[in-house]
Parts: structure tokens; C-alpha cells; sequence
């Protein structure tokens, strides 16, 4: 009796733990989030009412794999603005084509900040201290990124156009 | 004693299914989650939904050329495309003389296609260099997105605060900077390899003319085009000058005169491994030998980097040189 008891215990047991591992590698579930507008008009509003301390250019989709790594095909809309300078202010508002490719990007939006905090480190210690604060923020199939003195006051507009 | 075992065993049982559920919620919470570079930083801020601004015509007109289209991809970035007119006809990219007509002369033009290589003199190019070349690669991006020609199709492999010393290290060695290629860092003489350039333009030395004395300062670039030479044996190297400071910003040794003694010696280095020496300095500068104010786009800041009009000043110079 008792043999069968133990059995029955680790085959719970078995039960659970094969729980655990199952996510192991788990898919990208698909997150739908509801963005009230389209990204070009949000970048808009944030651009009133946040000027860009310096001058600015904006990238296209081709440029994206040159500056972060990102592929084109995994865009389905987007808004990428630099400094003209380069290592300053950055403003990158993607809408992936879905959550996996969002969650690849974020990652390379991720590095990206790493990377630009290692090069400010020792060589612009204000650049340093707004990197340090620096997300990338993912809801869904949008990733943003805002490298600037301003960035929570931007993350915070951007959040306003997103709904549960 | 059998109620006792079917008790237990339910008790185990739904345990684990509980686990399990937790486990799988925990999964969704995290993927609805930011990407944290910073463990401070606030992710998610409460939602609200409030109504989009209306842009106005101009606006939108300006932005839906900015917003990306998948459909729009393949056409959107178009080099070279510009139509050329006859006034312009001396920097036509055709290597075919112009057709004479009875009492029409080109001579200027002739003249100059004998000299002149032609922008796709830039086509194999890859510039190497720090902050003020990823201005250059902004002007460059920036001018090819509005459809003009810019520097051919010359490719970037540049990174803030890198110099010839500190790219030495291996990547992940402590203060070594390395430039990205398509996202990823790589050592300066692998990116040469994968950009496929047969000339390398290298202006480093901004962050070492103060970190090193000169003699170690051209001890590292011999070494770093050493290594770029050794992986590319066909590449032609062109060591472009370290570009000046605006008066306001210099500062113990960071002056131009240190600066001026750091390019006298990389063109002794130049000379004496047959590399070509390109003075960009020199067209930066005003009468009082300082970088010229209306050339610098942070005045107030380090007084080295290019504003847009720097950066023409320096494209002209190459391409008035080499095109």
C-alpha cells in the first residue's frame, strides 16, 4: 500500500514540476493593447509640447538596421528622430508587426541604451545620468524608447494614448 | 487508511495545478512588461484615455513622409536619383563626355572629368571615427532621406568617446568603446570586413590627443591600422585630421595647439606608411586657428561637435578633393 501511495506521490509530483517546465520556451503570447491614435500624431503631441533641446532629423525604416539593429520587415509603423549631433536626444516610437517582433526589438532598443551609457560613461556625465534613467517601454506590439532630459515627461504623454 | 490516501492524493494533486496556474500567470504579467535598463526607472504609468490631438494639415502632410509604410520601404531610399541640369553638368556621375553641339564648349567640364574620379569615389568608403563622425553620419542619413546625393554610398562605423586607444581592447574589456555594425559591436577591423570597403577614412584622436601623450597616441593608431590593414589587405587607409576646439572651450591641454602637434605627428605617421594624411582641420578653422563658431553645434557644451553646417564644410572638402 504504501509503494503504491509513494508512487502516486511523485507522479503528483512529476504533475507539477512538468507544470513549471512548460514555459520553458514559451511563444510570444499576442498582447492586444489599444493605442487611441497613430504613432506619427503621438510623436506630434510630444514634439508641442516637448521641443527638442537640439537639432533633429528623423531616420527612416531602411536606417533602422544601421542605428539599432532593427529589420525593416519587422516594422509596421514607425517614428525614429535623432540630434543631429548624435549621442544626444532619441525619440523611437515602433509598431511591430506583432509581439514577438516587438519583444526582438525592445531587446536591440535595450542594447542600444547599454551601449550609448558605456560610450557617455567617462566622456558626458549629464548623458550618462539621463541613459541611466533611460527605458524601453513595450505594450503590446509598441515599443518606445526616449533618450532625453525630458524622457518621463514624454513617456508619460505617450502612455495617455494607450487604453487597457 | 484508504480515505486518508485519496484525501492525500488530492491534496498533492491540486497542488500542483495551482503551481501551475501561478506559474502561467506569472508568464503573462511579464510579457506585458518593459524591457528595464534601469532598476529605478517607473514602466508601466496608469493608462488614461484621454482624446488624440488633431494634427493640422501641414503637419500631417510633413509627418506622412516620415511615417514608415511597409509598402514604402524599397522606394523610400533612393541614392543618387537627382536630376541633373546643364549648369550642373560638371559633377554629372557619367563617365561619357557630353555630346558637343556646333558653337557649344564644356571645357571646365572636360578639364575636370580629367582630374576628377566622380562621387563613386565614395561608394567603398567606410569612415571610422567618434562623436563628431556619427554627426557626419547624421548629416549624411539625414541629407540621403531627403533624396539628395551624399558621399555616394560610403557606410559609418563610428561611436561616441572612441578613440585610437580605447578601441584597442577586446569587446567587453573595461573602457574599450567599439562602434555597432547593423546593431551589434564589433572591433573596428572586422566592421571594415563586413562593411566591404576598399577605403577606410579614420578620424579618431579627439579622445586621445589628452589621454596619451603623442608618442603613445601614434604607438595605438599604428597599431589600430595595423589591425585593419592586417584583416583587409586591400584597403587604402586615409587618416583624416583631428578637428579643433571653438576658443571658448579650450582648456589646459585641451587646446588647439595639442591638437595641432597631435596632426603634425599623424601625418608623419602617414608619410612614413605611405597612408593618406586628409587635413579636415584646416577648413574648420577661423584666423585665430580655433574651430569656427558658426561650424559647432554645442557651443556651450564640449565646443568640438559639427553643426550641419560644419559637416558641409567638411563633405565639400572631400568631395572637392577626391570627386
Amino acid at each position: 500500500m504504501k509503494k503504491i501511495f509513494s508512487l502516486l506521490l511523485v507522479f503528483a509530483m512529476l504533475f507539477a514540476f512538468a507544470s513549471c517546465g512548460g514555459k520553458d520556451n514559451p511563444s510570444v503570447p499576442e498582447i492586444t493593447v489599444n493605442c487611441t491614435d497613430s504613432i506619427g500624431n503621438i510623436y506630434l503631441k510630444i514634439s508641442e509640447e516637448i521641443p527638442m533641446e537640439y537639432e533633429k532629423f528623423n531616420l527612416t525604416a531602411n536606417d533602422m538596421i544601421d542605428y539599432y539593429g532593427i529589420k525593416t520587415e519587422k516594422i509596421s509603423e514607425m517614428i525614429a528622430v535623432q540630434d543631429a549631433c548624435g549621442y544626444k536626444d532619441e525619440i523611437v516610437m515602433i509598431k511591430a508587426n506583432d509581439s514577438a517582433a516587438a519583444e526582438e526589438i525592445a531587446d536591440l532598443l535595450g542594447q542600444h541604451i547599454a551601449y550609448q551609457k558605456d560610450s557617455m560613461k567617462d566622456y558626458d556625465p549629464e548623458q550618462y545620468k539621463i541613459l541611466t534613467s533611460s527605458i524601453v517601454d513595450i505594450k503590446g506590439e509598441y515599443v518606445a524608447m526616449f533618450i532625453s532630459a525630458s524622457q518621463d515627461k514624454m513617456l508619460e504623454i505617450y502612455d495617455s494614448y494607450f487604453t487597457d | 487508511m484508504r480515505k486518508h490516501i485519496s484525501i492525500l492524493l488530492s491534496a498533492a494533486a491540486l497542488l500542483g495545478l495551482l503551481s501551475s496556474c501561478r506559474i502561467t500567470l506569472g508568464m503573462d504579467e511579464l510579457s506585458t512588461t518593459a524591457v528595464q535598463t534601469s532598476v529605478d526607472s517607473p514602466l508601466f504609468e496608469e493608462s488614461s484615455s484621454e482624446a488624440a490631438p488633431e494634427a493640422s494639415t501641414e503637419e500631417y502632410t510633413e509627418l506622412t513622409s516620415l511615417i514608415f509604410s511597409t509598402a514604402a520601404v524599397s522606394a523610400s531610399h533612393t541614392v543618387g536619383a537627382e536630376k541633373v541640369g546643364p549648369s550642373e553638368l560638371e559633377y554629372s556621375e557619367s563617365t561619357e563626355p557630353p555630346t558637343r553641339k556646333p558653337g557649344r564648349t564644356f571645357p571646365n567640364l572636360i578639364q575636370k572629368n580629367k582630374y576628377k574620379t566622380g562621387k563613386e569615389f565614395f561608394d567603398d568608403v567606410v569612415f571610422v571615427g567618434d562623436s563628431v563622425s556619427l554627426g557626419l553620419r547624421n548629416y549624411v542619413t539625414n541629407q540621403r532621406n531627403k533624396g539628395a546625393e551624399c558621399l555616394g554610398k560610403a557606410q559609418f562605423l563610428v561611436a561616441g568617446s572612441m578613440g585610437y586607444g580605447n578601441s584597442l581592447g577586446a569587446i567587453g574589456s573595461a573602457n574599450s568603446i567599439h562602434p555597432k555594425y547593423q546593431g551589434k559591436e564589433i572591433m573596428i577591423e572586422d566592421g571594415v570586413q563586413k562593411t566591404g570597403a576598399k577605403k577606410v577614412f579614420i578620424m579618431l584622436g579627439l579622445n586621445d590627443f589628452c589621454a596619451y601623450s603623442v608618442d603613445t597616441g601614434m604607438k595605438n593608431a599604428e597599431k589600430l591600422i595595423g589591425r585593419i590593414i592586417e584583416k583587409n589587405p586591400d584597403v587604402k587607409i586615409y587618416v583624416q585630421s583631428v578637428t579643433p576646439v571653438i576658443k571658448a572651450k579650450e582648456h589646459g591641454r585641451f587646446n588647439n595647439q595639442s591638437i595641432d602637434a597631435f596632426n603634425a605627428a599623424l601625418k608623419n605617421l602617414c608619410n612614413a606608411n605611405g597612408w593618406t594624411y586628409v587635413d579636415v582641420a584646416s577648413s574648420l578653422k577661423g584666423a585665430d586657428n580655433c574651430f569656427k563658431d558658426e561650424y559647432c553645434s554645442d557651443k556651450d557644451a564640449q565646443g568640438v561637435h559639427m553643426s550641419y553646417a560644419g559637416c558641409k564644410v567638411w563633405i565639400d572638402m572631400l568631395t572637392n578633393k577626391y570627386c
